[in-house]
């Protein structure tokens, strides 16, 4: 199993509880969690990793405003990091906003366990995800 | 309506299924759900009384991941409308129940955690 670092960007700490949770079942423990864009762009400037899981509205920076600034920021360096959005949302559009911000996938909340690791997988070159036992659907 | 015979506002299967068959996930979850909804709900009260728009959509949006996990479907759907209006800044639409029927629910799911708290020291 490839253990590279995904950040969780989520301000809510249900979510949060329940993506590392999720993660931890799909056998990745290397996880930060920022609460808003603001904390994850700093913590991008001092790490790497791997995927960034966001959250969309949140407090402070939301996950679009974080994407936009990450993706200014690759056009000048750095590979492209996947960002797949986390998203409840309410209006319609709101996923094309998410691909036109830079997000690269989307996956609606609360999470489920499968769709993540299908989603993970496809984003996570060279990496296989597998569901515990007992877990399939 | 007698109280012990009203339905639950979520639905415990629904959280059964977010937590995947993990019990001390689903435990986490609830104690979570128990700390932060309610201060949730004390704002977005204040912001109904004062219309603020940015702030009830702000914690409408945050009460329904909170919601949907448990299964609170209705109150949800309530929620989603309310955040909808609020980003509208359409304040005649607002659901002035909201906040108590919340309440309500939270009662229910304290009453959850205490009969999984019992059932576990059996």
């Amino acid at each position: 199993m490839n253990h590279k670092t995904i950040l969780i960007v989520e301000d809510n700490e249900m979510n949060q509880r329940l993506l590392v949770r999720q993660l931890a079942r799909l056998g990745i423990t290397d996880v930060a969690v920022a609460a808003n864009g603001i904390e994850a762009l700093d913590w991008l400037a001092r790490h790497s990793c791997a995927l960034v899981l966001a959250d969309c509205q949140m407090p402070g920076m939301d996950g679009y405003e974080m994407t936009r600034r990450i993706r200014a920021y690759e056009r000048h360096d750095g590979p492209r990091l996947p960002i797949i959005a986390l998203s409840a949302g309410v209006m319609q559009g709101d996923k094309a906003v998410c691909i036109e911000a830079g997000m690269d996938d989307h996956v609606a909340k609360p999470a489920q366990l499968e769709i993540l690791r299908t989603t993970l997988t496809a984003w996570l070159v060279g990496t296989t995800l597998s569901l515990p036992k007992g877990s399939q659907p | 309506m007698n109280e012990r015979l009203r339905p639950l506002l979520f639905d415990a299967e629904v959280l059964a299924d977010t937590a995947n068959g993990d019990s001390a996930l689903l435990q986490d979850l609830v104690e979570i759900f128990l700390r932060i909804v309610p201060p949730m709900t004390t704002r977005l009260r204040h912001a109904l009384e004062t219309s603020q728009f940015a702030v009830i959509a702000e914690e409408t949006h945050g009460l329904r991941s909170c919601l949907a996990m448990i299964g609170a479907t209705k109150l949800d759907t309530r929620c989603r409308e309310m955040e909808i209006a609020a980003r509208r800044s359409i304040g005649d639409t607002m659901d002035d129940a909201l906040c108590a029927d919340i309440e309500q629910l939270i009662g229910d799911v304290h009453e959850y955690h205490a009969a999984s708290l019992r059932n576990i020291a059996r």
